[in-house]
């Protein structure tokens, strides 16, 4: 375990690593001594004692040296110790791995007990920063670090997704459940309004230009650390402002190779049903429907569709869920080669992730390979390449396979009527699942169709690093990535068949290449220097490029010969149906970027950074923009004055302020471009061009300000430690779709207008309980970040406000997603009829049943000035809880999500027209006189609909339990196992919310559903 | 040792070559590979041909979006909800005037993809004298007039449409390319000067109507045509009977026979001045689904072409409008499907008890498991109606017909009704009424008020041109309550007008129009 931590946080720094090993090495040699109690004579004094941790329990072998003398012992299995010093004024001085080093006087003394304090890992690594690597004493930014150790509880095959509720003020959400879908994620929330907001990540140093992250393999992992304010993110200058994630995959160590082998097989449910109406309930919906509409209602008058009517009668109904859903598997399986000599080392992992969606006709295949090794032929020159092949296979049939083409949309689930058909009377599958033509039958589509998509990337990193002085070393990181992505997409010649058509159709394919290419070179020059011992400079110089190019070549063809070859027989296609389209794109960054470090004693810390950015999405006078930072942090508890308060063991305050861009619009936004137009003359087509929008030449990067102060503590012998965080950002020049009035031929322009700020607190805390043979640990983080429109336009009106944007939901001082509706308040009862038509006077008939609006503006009647604001997506806080207990080599890890204060419009709650199966909700009927929902009709949906579908979608979330046996050594050294591990895992276990009606609180409606995951799993070490 | 100095020399020479090596404006300025910028677009006359094609679409365009293809058919008294019409909220809305508000997005398509036309419409007027051409050549300086005359001519046509469904609009009289810039409702007088002279201007640039084989080109005669319904509008009666009087002299034109002119066998006959043109396996058109009622739906009735192919059942026409024929009336037969036949007997299909193929469905005998009752067999105009000569087949939503704008017999009752009110020529007007119904097989009936309406809705019922007449005569909402009282029954004073999006107020903070506040 020593030597896992030691080498995952020292995987770059020979010289300190060399020191580590040795005096890790050091510590192995003593522990094999203490069996033999060694012991040298012929001293004047004695001393003996006991050396506990800050939980009373006796620390065996602790390192005792009197201070300036070979002289030393180290404590036995009881922690305790017997050394002979030379006189009362000597030192002796107590070490031990893992905790701090104390001195004590002897004095006149013969025994002296020690409590050593556990060291706080969180002070003592090193921190990968943009360009470079750190002390974290040294440190001014605020920047969280996750260790590989908590990303594998979490079964999930996207790291990212490994993070979530894990670190204060990173937001995750999962909006699909696809098999391979990636999830949304913020750091410290919102401040564009229309731009991308999620954060940039950096892998290996070289920033992300797309592509999914579930196509890298957790397991290849080192650290993940999280630049989170201007002082740390601002050295990326135009990609920096939504926060930067930098990933470090493993390297080798020095020693002998050492064997990985990891397997594990999960099991994949709905997290969550939602109650959708059965039969009955639904037969009833429709009578009230057709009341509602003032039409006959009797069950002959509404279950005309003469399917529905059979099933009724027969007393058939179908669950789609449980007709269209599987309990999905997971198998991951992985091998991993490490090691490495002083001249060369090498980690090397092949994964195979297989997953068999919760939807049938649903699979997601990975298979990865990285190489990462490193080649010092001479003490001052360093080559090294880290590769990464991977190749995803997915069949998307079932959830690509809907009426209408390319729609993947999950909404059928919800809407089949649950008094449907799936086969005939002989047992054959039919095409529509009632007399609606429109009402296909799921598993008809599934039979004729195909959906593929298979991705392949290559990575390639290689680098040169040269210490050309002491102290200074230049380094080229060089990079290149290829991403090639299929999609095939095929449906046949029946697949639109329905029980009123009668001759088969044309068959469809569909086929398109993606190619985003990537290259990236980075020429950094490093220089540390120390001078007397109190001062300590470092300076980082970047020079680099950056470009993406992406092309795209897609056919699609109707009426090939067979539909017995799926998309491959495109080639086929009648003529007159074939279409290519081609398509590509492309920018390019170039930087200067430096950081100026500098520490005194230790104590003070100061860095400086500035970026000098071009980027070729913006006009040609608007590329160029500087984004400068400095930060300051202060180790409080290095001071003297500090040396006597003992509660105190660790404390470090920081401060920074920074700027940084957000230049992630699509390209060439600043000039208008031309689309094509056809049009025909009788029978014949011709093409002419057309603007494609209307053009912005001053368009340019959103600039957000960012102040950080912070605070990292180690309190009561560091039990308890952590950190806290407050913030303010301030992004102006938003890049927004701003729509703008259609008389100009357009209906929104890019421009830059407006600010936003954004104001966050982050917390997170530690704490230790118990660390004896049963461990117990609690860590919690805990955020909010508050964001709000500062100003839109700069319009002003006649009092001098300025004016809300209102056709686009911007509103000045409110939350960049409020939600901008009329305020559902209940139904008019019977007996209102007078006072809801008077207040609705431009819907005929408007009265009992229908929705009660709250007359806002007090003028008596519901106009659009009635709307008004009604909450907002954006949480009012969010965190984590994680509980690790452990017992020798058990260890359970439980970690609850909760989200609070969240307002969503539930699009799962349809219009209760009743042409299709809904949410069981409690709707109004003369007989039924609730202020849940409003009276069906079978005409139209209810009025006001998103108004009535705004609900509370905060949520607790069990998020995972691992449960995890490590088997004794002792048992598995014989069969030259050093480390065996078996598990069991769950993920997205369960929501505690209001918001039952949908697959999570977190979900839309139309996506995948949303499931939970139990894996079971062994991870084996030789 | 010396090498190692050596190399260090050549490690720095290296780094310094890197960091000079590539340019830096040149490495950030890029171009785009699959799409021309505009500047580089519209440089040549060729281009503004290419061009204008992207304004006829915008004319074009609202037949594409099933939601509002058909919205010029509305709001009339001959017309009436189909018996699927509430399962579009959007559409039902805009037909029906039930819940028919600012927010209804079928409005905003209808004003937005207009005021684009406007906008292209501008781009290659104020472009027109800018690219380059030779001016001594005839040929190109006919070319050039030929494109900017059909500039100025749908420029007409988008502004006069707006401003008949909204009354208050914002004149689009040049390329607005400053969205931050205040815009103003223009008076009714503006808008209507800029579309006489927008036309005025068209009929001197543009050719005669005989040069085109196509009807979907706008020539001399289609600008004198809408010239001629402006002036109606403007109750200018003898100018709007002048014109009228030039398009029916116009050599282009002519009666065709009455089963020829909404066939698309037929798409370029002579009694069509102007349609928008649509082209087999190209976008699709959906007028034809939308007066289809759901016939197929009986037991024993298949769904043919003939029959009337994949029903929609939006709307069909009033019950009022089957009032106003004789049952002698030529047009009767040839434009409208008033009966339906049984004409299967499979097990999914069974013919029901009593029945033979070939016997026409009636009241009676027609399936209750239908589920629209009798309003499965409700007759119909057949006037959008495709066959199978474009390729359509029965479960084809879409069409690929073209849409009939403006025809020919619409001269003659614009010139009557220009004679009728200006009390001029009296006799000149009751021959052409007379003609237009000797056609039809009809006898001559008395040129007033209230037989010209009723003979321009069996003349030109469901074809888009109710709605200009009953609207500037004042008698819209009476008409409407009297002819479909369903309709009527939601119909409120303020819905004689279209509200303004409310985006656009928004946008722009204009008046928005009244009772819809």
């Amino acid at each position: 375990m020593m030597k896992l931590i030691l080498t995952v946080f020292f995987p770059t720094w020979g010289k300190q690593l060399k020191r580590l090993i040795m005096l890790m090495k050091l510590c192995i040699i003593i522990g094999v001594m203490t069996f033999h109690n060694a012991f040298a004579g012929g001293q004047q004094a004695t001393v003996t004692g006991h050396v506990t941790d800050s939980y009373e329990n006796p620390l065996p072998g602790v390192n005792i040296v009197e201070k300036g003398t070979t002289n030393g012992a180290i404590t036995d299995l009881d922690g305790n110790y017997s050394i002979s010093v030379a006189s009362s004024s000597s030192v002796l001085v107590f070490s031990f791995i893992g905790y701090n080093t104390e001195e004590l006087q002897v004095g006149n003394q013969s025994v002296l007990n020690i409590i050593l304090i556990e060291s706080l890992e969180e002070l003592g690594e090193v921190v990968v920063l943009g360009y470079g690597s750190m002390d974290r004493i040294n440190v001014t930014g605020a920047i969280s670090s996750i260790q590989t150790e908590e990303l594998s509880k979490a079964p999930v095959p996207n790291l990212i997704e490994a993070m979530r509720a894990q670190v204060p003020g990173v937001r995750m959400t999962r909006t699909d459940g696809k098999p391979g879908e990636g999830v949304n994620f913020l750091v410290r929330g919102e401040n564009s309004l229309n731009n991308s907001n999620e954060p940039l990540i950096v892998i290996d140093g070289i920033p992300s230009t797309g592509g999914n992250l579930a196509e890298l393999n957790p397991n290849d992992i080192e650290s993940i650390n999280i630049l989170k304010d201007a002082g740390a993110a601002s050295i990326y200058g135009t990609k920096g402002a939504n926060g930067v994630i930098l990933i470090t995959t493993k390297t080798g160590k020095i020693g002998k190779p050492v064997l990985n082998v990891t397997i594990s097989q999960g099991f994949t449910d709905l997290v969550h049903k939602p109650d959708l109406m059965n039969a009955e309930q639904f037969v009833q919906l429709k009578m009230d429907a057709a009341e509602g509409a003032g039409q006959p209602n009797t069950i002959d008058d509404v279950l005309i569709d003469a399917v529905e009517r059979e099933s009724w009668e027969n007393g058939n109904e179908i669950d789609w869920h449980d007709v269209l859903l599987r309990t999905g598997k997971v198998t991951n399986a992985g091998i991993s080669l490490s090691g490495g000599s002083e001249k060369i080392s090498f980690y090397m992992n092949g994964d195979i992730y297989m997953e068999d969606g919760i939807v049938q006709h649903t699979t997601y295949d990975r298979f990865s390979f990285r190489l990462n090794s490193e080649y010092n032929p001479y003490k001052f020159i360093k080559i090294g390449a880290k590769i990464q092949l991977s190749k995803t296979v997915a069949d998307e049939t079932g959830n690509a396979a809907v009426w209408y083409q390319n729609r993947s949309d999950f909404t059928d689930f919800l809407g089949n009527t649950p008094l449907g058909r799936m086969y005939d009377e002989n047992n054959e599958l039919v095409p529509t699942i009632k007399g609606d033509q429109f009402d296909y039958n799921p598993l008809w589509k599934y039979r004729e169709s195909q959906t593929d998509r298979s991705t392949h990337r290559f990575l390639l990193n290689p680098y040169i690093e040269f210490t050309i002085l002491n102290g200074l070393t230049y380094r080229i990181n060089a990079s290149a990535e290829y991403r090639s992505e299929f999609y095939g997409r095929f449906t046949s010649s029946r697949y639109n068949w329905s029980t009123l058509a009668d001759e088969p159709g044309r068959n469809y394919s569909n086929i398109s290449n993606n190619e985003p290419m990537s290259y990236l070179l980075d020429n950094i020059v490093t220089y540390t220097k120390n001078v007397a011992d109190k001062h300590s400079f470092n300076a980082t110089l970047v020079y680099g490029i950056q470009t993406y190019t992406y092309d795209s070549l897609g056919v699609s063809g109707e009426g090939s010969i067979t539909d017995l070859m799926s998309y491959n027989a495109i080639n086929s296609s009648e003529q007159d149906y074939l279409t290519i389209d081609f398509q590509n794109d492309e920018w390019s960054n170039m930087y200067f970027a430096g950081r100026l470090g500098y520490s005194f004693d230790r104590r003070y810390n100061f860095t400086f950074t500035g970026r000098y950015d071009g980027s070729s999405v913006f006009g040609p006078d608007m590329r160029w923009g500087f984004f400068p930072s400095a930060a300051f942090a202060w180790n409080i508890s290095e001071e003297s004055f500090l040396e006597n308060i003992n509660f105190i063991n660790s404390l470090k305050y920081r401060i920074s302020w920074g700027r940084m861009g957000n230049d992630r619009i699509g390209t060439y936004g600043y000039i208008a471009l031309t689309q094509n137009v056809s049009y025909p003359f009788s029978g014949t087509e011709y093409t002419g061009y057309t603007a494609d929008k209307l053009a912005n030449a001053v368009l340019q990067w959103e600039t957000s300000q960012q102040f950080n102060t912070g605070l990292d503590f180690g309190l009561f012998k560091n039990r308890l430690y952590g950190s806290i965080d407050v913030y303010k950002t301030n992004t102006i020049d938003l890049i927004l779709d701003q729509q703008i009035p259609s008389v100009t031929g357009f209906t929104e322009v890019v421009s830059n207008i407006g600010e936003t700020e954004n104001q966050g607190i982050e917390v997170i805390l530690n704490y230790r309980i118990f660390n004896g043979d049963f461990k117990w640990e609690v860590s919690a983080n805990w955020a909010r970040d508050r964001n709000n429109i500062v100003h839109l336009s700069g319009e002003l009106d006649e009092d001098g406000n300025e004016i809300d944007d209102v056709a686009n939901g911007w509103f000045i001082g409110q939350d960049v997603n409020e939600i901008y509706d009329f305020d559902y308040i209940g139904v008019w009862q019977l007996g209102e009829e007078d006072a809801a038509a008077a207040m609705h006077p431009d819907k005929v008939g408007y009265g009992a049943g229908d929705p009660k609006i709250r007359d806002v503006d007090g003028d008596g009647v519901i106009t659009f000035e009635d709307r008004t604001f009604l909450g907002n997506p954006t949480p009012d806080w969010y965190g984590g809880l994680r509980n690790t207990f452990s017992y020798k080599g058990l260890e359970l890890t439980v970690l609850f999500e909760a989200v609070q204060g969240v307002t969503r419009i539930n699009y799962f709650y349809g219009g209760l027209q009743s042409r299709g199966n809904e949410i069981n909700v409690d709707y109004w009927t003369p007989q039924n006189h609730t202020n849940e929902f409003p009276q069906p009709n079978i005409l139209r949906p209810y009025y006001y609909q998103d108004a009535v579908r705004v609900r509370d979608a905060s949520f607790v979330a069990l998020r995972n339990v691992s449960l995890a046996y490590t088997l004794p050594q002792r048992l598995t050294q014989k069969a030259k196992i050093s480390s065996l591990q078996i598990y069991v895992r769950g993920n997205n276990l369960k929501y505690f919310t209001k918001y039952v009606d949908a697959y999570s609180p977190e979900t839309d409606l139309g996506r995948f559903p949303i499931t939970k995951n139990w894996t079971i799993g062994t991870n084996i070490t030789f | 040792m010396r090498k190692m100095k050596k190399f260090k020399i050549y490690v720095i020479q290296a780094f310094i070559l890197l960091i000079l090596l590539p340019g830096c404006d040149d490495f950030v300025d890029l171009e785009p590979r699959d799409q021309l910028s505009m500047d580089l677009a519209l440089t040549s006359l060729e281009n503004l041909e290419g061009a204008i094609l992207s304004v006829y679409e915008r004319g074009s365009f609202t037949y594409q979006d099933f939601e509002v293809c058909l919205f010029k058919t509305l709001y009339t008294d001959i017309i009436r909800a189909g018996a699927c019409l509430g399962e579009q909220p959007v559409w039902n809305a805009i037909a029906t005037f039930d819940g028919f508000d600012a927010m209804n997005t079928g409005i905003k398509t209808v004003w937005d993809g207009y005021y684009a036309g406007l906008n292209r419409a501008n781009t290659i007027i104020e472009k027109i004298d800018v690219v380059e051409y030779n001016r001594e050549n005839p040929e190109a300086v006919a070319r050039r007039n030929t494109v900017l005359g059909e500039a100025y001519f749908l420029r007409a046509y988008f502004h006069l449409t707006l401003i008949q469904y909204w009354d208050n609009i914002v004149l689009a009289d040049q390329v607005f390319d400053d969205p931050s810039q205040a815009y103003e409702l223009a008076s009714k007088a503006d808008v209507y000067a800029l579309i006489v002279s927008d036309l005025e201007e068209a009929i001197d640039l543009l050719p005669e109507a005989s040069n085109f084989i196509s009807r979907g080109k706008v020539s001399k005669g289609v600008a004198r045509h809408l010239l001629s319904l402006t002036h109606l509008d403007l109750e200018n009666w003898e100018k709007a009977a002048a014109l009228a009087e030039e398009v029916i002299a116009d050599v282009a034109y002519g009666f065709a026979p009455l089963d020829q002119i909404f066939s698309e066998l037929y798409e370029d006959n002579s009694e069509i001045i102007f349609s928008w043109q649509f082209i087999p396996g190209g976008t699709a058109q959906w007028t034809a689904v939308n007066l289809a009622p759901m016939y197929d739906r009986c037991n024993g009735v298949d769904r043919t072409l003939e029959q009337g192919g994949r029903p929609w059942s939006r709307m069909s026409p009033s019950e009022y409008y089957w009032t106003l024929f004789e049952e002698d009336d030529l047009r009767l037969e040839a434009w409208h499907k008033r009966y339906w036949v049984y004409d299967t007997d499979i097990e999914e299909d069974p013919l029901p008890e009593g029945v033979e193929i070939d016997d026409t469905v009636t009241a009676e005998n027609i399936d209750e498991t239908a589920g629209y009752g009798i309003r499965a067999i409700e007759p119909t105009t057949t006037k959008y109606w495709e066959g199978d000569g474009l390729g359509r087949v029965k479960d084809d939503a879409g069409s690929w017909k073209n849409v009939i704008q403006f025809r020919y017999s619409e001269a003659f009752l614009v010139a009557a009704e220009g004679y009728l009110r200006s009390g001029t020529n009296l006799a000149r007007g009751q021959e052409l009424l007379d003609q237009l119904r000797a056609r039809a097989g009809q006898g001559s009936i008395e040129l007033n008020n209230s037989n010209l309406l009723d003979e321009q809705a069996r003349e030109l019922g469901m074809e888009g041109r109710r709605f200009p007449m009953l609207k500037r005569l004042g008698i819209l909402q009476e008409r409407i309550q009297m002819g479909s009282p369903d309709i009527g029954a939601n119909m409120l004073p303020h819905h004689v007008r279209w509200p303004l999006p409310q985006n656009f107020v928004d946008l722009t903070g204009v008046p928005q129009n009244e009772g819809y506040e």
